[in-house]
């Protein structure tokens, strides 16, 4: 019974973290799913929410600026409008690059972020980050301040994912698919590309912003390790691809499996011996090489999807909404 | 209805348009020939906003729209179709017409959470014409295959389709023969002459196939060098030295 | 969820073999991520110090102390998802860890301070650490880089250097050392003619060595650097160029390596690290040092020896609190080093052992010094200089 509990309990964690990157996998998908935008710079924008929700919300100290105590709900909307003005600010700059370009200059963006973020100290506490930052709903007892907490994220998914849903079978969802496929032809029918491409860009890093607010609150602490690129920006890429690009289900789905992956490998590679013996060798160290198993076994399920399922688990849906039926026995009966 | 005047375009060191000047007429279909390398394409890239010209004027129906992009011609009711059809591949043929429409309140974001009365009765209109476009293009019964799935001509056929899709006032159809099975060729003249008559729509036809040209064209211009090297009907071109030696060369005799 | 209730199934199925007797306590390390070349030593400390406990009677009742492993990646994300799935999952009674200061900030902030269940690290130097508000659940066997930092500005005043650059990895370790030395050298009549952070893992060095050299006439070099890092490219760049010759640091630069790729005979006279250690002559180190060298492991590889200590003061608490109540053992952590109580030195289990069964006080004297935690978790640290011996390897001295 403790044991099953001690699992509800891991699970609320594993759903937390994995709501969190169902966030910015649905913000992925605005981009690079919907638009077609190459970003391969999410951990800066993830960081830029992160830190503003850090430094808003933190009692005053003298390692790093603050000291507003801003409520937790405003801080969070400061960190996806934050997000959004840099996500605009880089989209002035190199929104009209095609999109290899756009890839390596988003990259090289969230590269220059996270020095910024290492390298300020009086701002930041550069390396050493910032912590005790406060988290929603941590004053209940627990475990019903991390239940509340996760229940918080998961309806900020929820409604993010109907926002989306709603956008995506939207007209606005169509001219994005245009632009995606085709920015000459879609320029030729009429669309605006490049004003397009921005509120995309901008609209999928807002949602970034606020996946690195709830994150900076998850984990009471963060430095500039956050915005890592092996967890920060290439696991959602997998997540986004395995799941289903352009789908935002696909892209919730990806989510949660990878994370959940990525994370309960670690509960199977625990159990290894630290040592076997094999044809009369001695493996060593097992339990540190295991470690490594994790990240290669990511990388083989993304070759595995993308070669199995190029598509993703749930691929996109065209058409994006089904026609109207009454629209459509007219047609026929006329 | 639109005036070409005096426009240059060099790429490096090659002259692809040099002061080059012509007119299309209001409820024309003006044929554009001429050799390869005339600057026919480029020509067109410019009156449609996806190349700058070095220097010239463009005026639309008395406007000097010379630099303007794409989808500002747009609103004006100028439109284009490529010469390699741009279809947009993943989406349906249904959705690559609907994504055709003007002034749709659900391109604005916002407007999908806040009005989604307002966007679905946009939305039933564009709907409505979409479908008259398929059952006008015959391809009704491929609406939901994705448009990447046509065949060449097909692709043709969408890409005027598109230019159903508003009021268009001046549609310039960059080869809309090119690599198109003779059946398919017919129906598409078919369609440009009565797009033009029942809808007043004005072409400017880029096309290598004479026979089309002869058959649909009102005014003939025949560009050489990126200049205009005659104009008049099609007899008059024929009949022109300069065109037979640029252009025609031994194939018409 | 088919596929998640299958791998928890197994999970539990894999889970079976380790009988109910079993203490489980975290062992959470950055295995991967930036620091992992440091961690296997480290991990080996850990693991001689549970053998130590297991061989000479266990815990309690004989029950068996079993380390369970997860990756902190050196990040606090992944910390947080280690210590939730040894917390919640194993059902840990304490954790030993984690690596870096962030991640054991953020899993003791996120995690274990909230489920109650104390954390000794044996890595994490950040003096932010001191100040958590952490209801007495947060502990370490390393001292904040506060206290090391000042020793070695101290001992490099004492060398009688006056003029010294600095440069630092920007890691959360080296640029919270390097921040304390650069602050606490002027303080004692010393100047900083230059102080600059740089990236690791770059293939050369030449520029920031000649940027540092050129502001102005820095009679040594302080290099805040892992070794594998950046250390010894710079060391290498700053001598090929004959900007800098002397050099002193810190302990993330203690390893064979850098006398064996750099050369003994320059670096001989000419280095200076700080390491905290215990007295290399106390009967607690040499323990230590003896058994874990007989496993071929290197006694002097950093924090191994923090390692060893923070597991074993593990198991003095729970012993002490003779049970395997989580806040039990968080209080009984601050009850194994009373000052009239018996000496316990690292290794000597079966005597700790009885001295708890018959009531008494203890009083631990691990292999890295006296480890008495104060009010804040922290110890005091003791710290030696690393230099190069005549046989070519580091020779470790205490500081007085």
């Amino acid at each position: 019974m403790e044991q099953l509990y001690g699992y509800v309990l891991y699970g609320v964690t594993l759903a937390s973290m994995g709501g969190i990157y169902a966030l910015l996998a649905l913000g992925l998908n605005i981009q690079w799913g919907f638009t077609g935008l190459f970003n391969t710079g999410i951990a800066g924008f993830l960081a830029v929410g992160a830190y503003t929700q850090a430094l808003l919300t933190t009692p005053l100290s003298s390692r790093h600026i603050g000291g507003i105590e801003l409520p937790i709900p405003l801080a969070m909307l400061c960190a996806m409008v934050l997000s959004a003005i840099v996500a605009y600010g880089v989209a002035r700059a190199c929104i009209r690059l095609r999109s290899d370009y756009l890839a390596i200059a988003t990259l090289g963006i969230a590269e220059i972020l996270r020095l910024i973020f290492k390298n300020e100290l009086w701002a930041t506490n550069g390396p050493r980050g910032v912590s005790q930052i406060p988290r929603a709903f941590e004053d209940l007892p627990p475990p019903w301040n991390a239940i509340a907490f996760m229940a918080m994220v998961l309806l900020i998914v929820l409604v993010v994912y109907l926002l989306m849903e709603r956008a995506r079978v939207s007209p606005w969802g169509r001219m994005m698919a245009a632009i995606r496929e085709n920015e000459e032809a879609a320029a030729a029918i009429g669309k605006h590309v490049a004003h397009y491409r921005t509120e995309s860009f901008v609209i999928g890093a807002a949602m970034m912003g606020l996946a690195g607010a709830l994150l900076a609150q998850y984990l009471k602490q963060i430095d500039p390790q956050v915005s890592e690129p092996v967890t920060a920006t290439f696991l959602v890429w997998v997540m986004l691809i395995a799941g289903g690009s352009a789908n935002n289900r696909g892209a919730i789905l990806g989510a949660f499996l990878i994370w959940t992956i990525w994370s309960a490998t670690q509960i199977l590679t625990g159990f290894l011996p630290n040592e076997f013996v094999a044809f009369g060798y001695t493996v060593g160290n097992l339990q540190v090489r295991s470690a490594y198993v994790r990240v290669f076994l990511i990388g083989l399920i993304l070759q595995f999807i993308l070669q199995r399922r190029p598509q993703g688990l749930l691929p996109e849906k065209r058409p994006a909404a089904s026609r109207p039926s009454s629209a459509h026995t007219d047609r026929d009966s006329s | 209805m639109l005036t070409v005047d005096n426009l240059n375009k060099h790429f490096g060191g090659m002259v692809a348009v040099d002061h080059c000047s012509f007119a299309v007429d209001k409820g024309s279909i003006t044929g554009l020939i001429g050799p390869n390398g005339a600057g026919k394409t480029t020509i067109f890239n410019i009156i449609a906003g996806a190349q700058q010209a070095d220097s010239g004027h463009i005026l639309f129906e008395d406007r000097d729209i010379t630099g303007m992009a794409p989808h500002q011609l747009y609103a004006m009711g100028l439109l284009r179709t490529f010469q390699i059809p741009r279809e947009f591949a993943r989406l349906t043929v249904l959705e690559n017409l609907m994504a055709a429409a003007p002034a749709q309140p659900g391109e604005r974001i916002m407007l999908n959470w806040i009005a989604p009365g307002r966007v679905r009765t946009r939305e039933a209109q564009v709907l409505e014409r979409a479908e008259d476009a398929l059952a006008f293009l015959g391809l009704s019964h491929l609406g939901d295959l994705p448009a990447g799935n046509l065949s060449g001509g097909q692709k043709k056929l969408l890409e005027l389709g598109r230019t159903m899709m508003t009021d268009a006032r001046l549609v310039l159809l960059d080869e809309p023969g090119a690599g198109v099975n003779p059946t398919l060729l017919g129906r598409i003249t078919g369609m440009i002459t009565r797009l033009n008559r029942e809808r007043g729509y004005t072409f400017c036809i880029i096309e290598h196939d004479m026979d089309l040209i002869e058959a649909i064209c009102g005014p003939v211009i025949v560009l050489a060098e990126g200049q205009v090297l005659s104009q008049g009907s099609m007899e008059e071109i024929r009949a022109d030295e300069r065109v037979i030696d640029a252009y025609f060369g031994g194939a018409v005799q | 969820m088919k596929k998640l209730l299958s791998v928890v199934a197994l999970g539990a199925l894999m889970s079976s073999p380790a009988l109910s007797a079993d203490v489980k306590v975290g062992s959470v390390a950055g295995v991967t991520g930036p620091i992992a070349e440091l961690v296997a030593p480290i991990l080996a400390g850990r693991n001689l110090a549970a053998d130590h406990v297991n061989a000479a009677g266990g815990l309690l009742d004989g029950n068996r102390l079993v380390m369970i492993q997860a990756d902190s990646q050196c990040d606090a994300k992944a910390a947080v998802d280690a210590a939730s799935k040894v917390v919640n999952v194993d059902r840990v009674v304490a954790i030993v860890g984690a690596s870096c200061s962030g991640a054991t900030s953020g899993m003791a902030q996120a995690v274990t301070i909230p489920a109650g269940i104390a954390s000794v690290s044996d890595t994490s130097t950040a003096p932010s650490i001191t100040d958590l508000d952490d209801n007495g659940r947060v502990f370490r066997t390393v001292p904040s880089d506060a206290y090391q930092g000042a020793t070695l500005a101290q001992y490099a005043y004492d060398l009688g250097f006056r003029r010294l650059a600095v440069t630092y990895a920007n890691d959360d370790y080296n640029a919270g050392f390097a921040a304390v030395f650069a602050a606490t050298f002027p303080e004692l009549g010393g100047t900083i003619t230059a102080s600059q952070a740089h990236e690791p893992a770059k293939p050369s060095y030449r520029a920031e060595v000649a940027t540092l050299a050129s502001a102005g006439d820095a009679e040594a070099l302080a290099l805040f650097a892992y070794y594998g890092g950046s250390g010894i490219t710079i060391i290498r760049n700053s001598l090929e160029a004959g900007l800098f010759s002397r050099f002193l640091g810190g302990d993330a630069m203690v390893d064979q390596s850098v006398i064996d790729r750099i050369g003994a005979d320059t670096l001989r006279g000419n280095i200076w690290l700080t390491q905290p250690i215990s007295e290399e002559d106390s009967v607690s180190h040499m323990a230590f040092a003896d058994a874990f060298a007989a496993r071929g492991n290197d006694p002097q590889a950093p924090f191994a020896a923090h390692g060893y200590d923070a597991t074993f003061v593990v198991a003095l608490a729970i012993e002490k609190a003779g049970s395997t109540d989580s806040a039990a053992i968080a209080k009984a952590l601050t009850q194994i080093n009373d000052p009239d109580g018996e000496i316990i030195n690292a290794g000597e289990w079966a005597k700790a052992k009885a001295a708890i069964a018959a009531g008494k006080a203890i009083n631990y004297e691990g292999a890295t010094g006296s480890v008495d935690f104060d009010a804040n978790g922290d110890v005091p640290g003791s710290y030696g200089i690393s230099t190069v011996g005549g046989k070519g390897t580091w020779q470790v001295a205490p500081i007085h």
